[in-house]
């Protein structure tokens, strides 16, 4: 019962638009805004577990679930995680793991997006700041509050973003976004660089003791003490980071992956997205907005938090701007420049637009995917519905605001994905069985995977994932969400949960009323 | 400058080789037609 879908035109395509969907504002935004409010070399010690020990390993088996799910017409993780668990327990349990899984991907992705899709539009904003000049002179940290607090300027940008989304995506997938990610792509790594170097060169722009090198020394002087008063809440905090930023634990990265061939390689490719969301990520966002931050923390911070020194100042922009750190940050760098920054920034802030604008879009196509397999809802039809959906949950990041709602659904968001992550192994590692696994890992690989990596997917990863999930599991659940959020969480995991078990039901419904396999693979 | 600027630097050394390995090896795959 295999089935023929679209495909990738060429390998390099499927990468670089693997990349444009990592590389975005995950990178420049919130990676930094992570290590600011997670005690700086405190983040980076289980940032960098959390790449090799789960980012590589997960990378792998989304893209193997992927490939496998699409192999039989399935781009959604319902389905297909169905078909997974399928091989070593009965129908209706089998049911029950694929509605658990695709109910999570779907909550995930719909709450992700919800705010994610307010950074772009921030981005947007911004650019359009930078060709008025609108920051010169201001208070960049009083500037971005103001900001956020024009709910009509808000809402247009934010507006502006989503509908054009929607456009590219009613386009189709390699049309959609493959031509667009070739292009753009490389000019905002070549941009980004040249930033670095400028930060690297800029030092100290107002104040002596304040410079960019500060900021370098807090990213990179690793904080035992920090981590070992915040264990779980760290660890949860940078797995969720890797997630985040390597689009893991929201069914997109198998959604991508369904559209490659059933022996396309999967190994080598999962290792490059990764090695080039890294590169975006470390390199690049991890030396300008906390760098920057740090050397103009005199122009943003109070002087009582001044006062106690550089990490509390950037403890300080983290808490009280959230996933505006680098809002509040990167455009001083531009006014430095003079009135030629005005272009500049606006070119940059335009570039991280499209970044986070591509990534969207593989979450957006998700949905919409998800509409089409799953529902037979048409492809224009499920385009413009979820657009709604986006609409409705786009509102509250408006007018509920920063603090009482992306904040805490932000948080949320480090512990649903290492949720799924967790689903991922348990369902297309081991109840897939782990032979299995191994096989369609290496068919069609360009490399071979070292075996220790087996056992790290078998076994230390799922007690990385563990230890963050048991350890503030308690925190959330006492208090640590806000009513709202809460609601709106429970509701999506409603909604998905209905959804994924009609999708399974609808293809494999005799199946599950016998409780024996009857569609054999 | 502290001990930082070591662990930045090998934290940056072992992402770019990991990124011109696995480019360059799916370059030379792909010239070569391998896998599918």
């Amino acid at each position: 019962m295999e089935q023929q879908r679209d495909q990738w035109a060429t390998k390099i395509g499927l990468i670089l638009a693997m990349a444009g969907n990592a590389v975005g504002l995950g990178n420049f935004v919130r990676f930094p805004t992570q290590v600011a409010q997670h005690g700086g070399g405190a983040f980076m010690v289980p940032y960098f577990l959390a790449l090799f020990l789960l980012g590589i390993p997960i990378m792998w088996v989304e893209w193997v679930a992927g490939r496998y799910g699409g192999k039989y017409g399935h781009g959604t993780l319902g389905p297909s995680y169905y078909l997974m668990a399928r091989e070593s327990l009965k129908p209706r349990s089998a049911l029950v793991m694929g509605v658990i899984s695709g109910m999570v991907a779907f909550a995930g992705v719909t709450l992700l997006n919800s705010y994610y899709l307010h950074l772009i539009g921030w981005s947007a904003a911004y650019t359009w700041f930078s060709i008025t000049g609108a920051y010169y002179g201001k208070n960049t940290g009083q500037f971005f509050s103001n900001y956020l607090s024009n709910h009509a300027e808000v809402f247009l940008f934010w507006g502006i973003t989503i509908v054009t989304i929607a456009i590219a995506v009613g386009r189709g997938v390699s049309k959609g976004i493959e031509k667009w990610v070739k292009v753009m792509m490389p000019l905002l790594y070549i941009f980004a660089i040249i930033m670095v170097g400028y930060v690297f060169v800029l030092g100290s722009p107002i104040n002596p003791n304040w410079s960019t090198i500060d900021g370098f020394a807090f990213i990179w002087t690793p904080n035992w003490a920090y981590l070992k008063a915040h264990f779980a809440t760290v660890m949860l905090a940078a797995a969720g980071q890797i997630f985040f930023t390597l689009s893991l634990g929201m069914g997109i990265i198998q959604n991508y992956a369904s559209y490659l061939g059933p022996n396309d390689d999967v190994a080598l490719s999962g290792i490059a997205t990764v090695s080039l969301n890294e590169f975006a990520e470390v390199i690049l966002g991890g030396s300008l907005a906390i760098p920057l931050a740090t050397a103009y923390a005199p122009k943003i911070v109070p002087p009582d938090v001044l006062a106690q020194g550089k990490n509390a100042a950037l403890a300080w922009i983290g808490q009280k701007f959230g996933l505006g750190f680098a809002y509040t940050s990167l455009p001083n760098v531009f006014v430095s420049m003079g009135q030629i920054g005005r272009f500049f920034g606006a070119l940059w802030f335009l570039l991280l637009w499209f970044a986070g604008w591509t990534s969207a879009i593989a979450m957006y196509n998700y949905l919409v995917a998800l509409f089409e397999e799953d529902l037979n809802i048409k492809r224009s039809i499920g385009t413009w519905l979820v657009l709604l959906i986006y609409f409705i949950l786009g509102l509250p990041v408006i007018y509920i605001g920063l603090d009482k709602y992306v904040t805490p659904l932000d948080n949320w968001i480090s512990f649903q994905l290492t949720l799924l992550a967790l689903l991922d192994i348990i369902v297309a590692v081991y109840l897939f069985k782990p032979s299995n696994f191994w096989e369609e890992l290496h068919k069609g690989a360009y490399i071979r995977v070292p075996t220790v990596y087996k056992w790290i997917t078998l076994i230390i990863a799922p007690i990385f994932l563990l230890i963050p999930l048991v350890g503030t599991f308690k925190g959330f659940v006492s208090g640590g969400i806000p009513p709202t959020v809460g609601a709106v969480i429970i509701i999506m995991f409603i909604i998905g949960a209905i959804e994924t078990y009609f999708a399974i039901k609808k293809k494999y419904g005799e199946e599950i009323a016998r409780n024996e396999v009857l569609i054999k693979l | 400058m502290g001990s930082w600027v070591i662990y930045m630097a090998i934290a940056w050394l072992i992402i770019l080789a990991m990124m011109f390995w696995s480019i360059g090896k799916l370059l030379e795959a792909e010239k070569q037609g391998q896998g599918s």
